[in-house]
C-alpha cells in the first residue's frame, strides 16, 4: 500500500485539531463581551453549532479507527493476491488511488478548516468555506462508493 | 496444497466482506459529516438574519 495507517492517523489528528480551532473560534467570538450582548435565540443557535462541531469531531475519531482497519485488511488481501499469483489485477487494487483522492480531500478539508479559524468575524466567508467542505466531503463519499463497487465486483 | 488454497480463498472472501462493511460504515460517517456541515451553515445563516 502506498499510504500507511500512520500517515492517515496524522492526517486525522490534523483534521481534529482544525475542528477544535473552529470551536475555539466560536468560543472566542461569543464567550467574550459579545456573548453577553447576544439575545437568547442567538445563544441557542451557537449552542447548536457547538453540538454539531463536536459531533463531527467524534465522527472523525470513529473514521480514523475504521480506516486503520481498512488498511490492515487491504494489506492482507494484497499478500494473498501474491500467494495465488493470479494474472488478473484484483478489483480492490484501485483502492490506493481512491485512498490518494481521499487523502487529498482530507488535506483540503484541513486547509479550509484552518482558514475558517482565521477569518475572524466574516460570516459570509465561513459559510462559503463550509460549502466547499461539503463539496469535498461529497466527492470523498462518492469515491468510497466506487471502492465498495470494486469490492463487490471482486467478490462475485 | 489444494486445501491450503481453498482455506486461503475462504479467508480472502471473509476479509473482503469485512472490508466492504468497513467502507460502508465510512460512507455513512461521511454522509453524517455532510449533514452536520449543512446544519452548521443553516445555523450560521440564522445567526446573520
Amino acid at each position: 500500500m502506498e499510504i500507511t495507517g500512520s500517515v492517515l492517523t496524522a492526517l486525522f489528528v490534523g483534521l481534529v485539531w482544525a475542528l477544535i480551532k473552529v470551536v475555539e473560534f466560536f468560543v472566542s467570538k461569543y464567550k467574550t463581551k459579545e456573548y453577553a450582548s447576544l439575545d437568547p435565540e442567538h445563544i441557542k443557535i451557537i449552542t447548536r453549532i457547538y453540538d454539531e462541531t463536536n459531533a463531527i469531531r467524534s465522527n472523525l475519531f470513529k473514521q480514523e479507527n475504521i480506516l486503520r482497519e481498512v488498511f490492515e485488511h487491504s494489506k492482507d488481501l494484497y499478500e494473498m493476491h501474491n500467494v495465488f499469483n493470479e494474472d488478473h489485477v484484483p478489483a480492490w487494487y484501485v483502492s490506493p488511488d481512491l485512498i490518494r483522492i481521499t487523502r487529498e480531500n482530507n488535506i483540503k478539508f484541513i486547509d479550509m478548516l484552518k482558514k475558517i479559524g482565521e477569518v475572524g468575524n466574516d460570516q459570509d466567508v465561513i459559510v462559503s468555506k463550509m460549502s466547499e467542505l461539503i463539496t469535498s466531503q461529497k466527492l470523498m463519499t462518492e469515491r468510497l462508493g466506487d471502492l465498495i463497487f470494486a469490492l463487490n465486483k471482486n467478490s462475485r | 496444497m489444494t486445501d491450503n488454497k481453498q482455506n486461503s480463498r475462504k479467508n480472502r472472501s471473509k476479509i473482503e466482506k469485512v472490508l466492504n462493511g468497513d467502507v460502508t460504515k465510512l460512507v455513512d460517517l461521511q454522509k453524517d459529516i455532510i449533514k452536520r456541515l449543512e446544519k452548521i451553515i443553516f445555523e450560521l445563516n440564522n445567526l446573520s438574519v
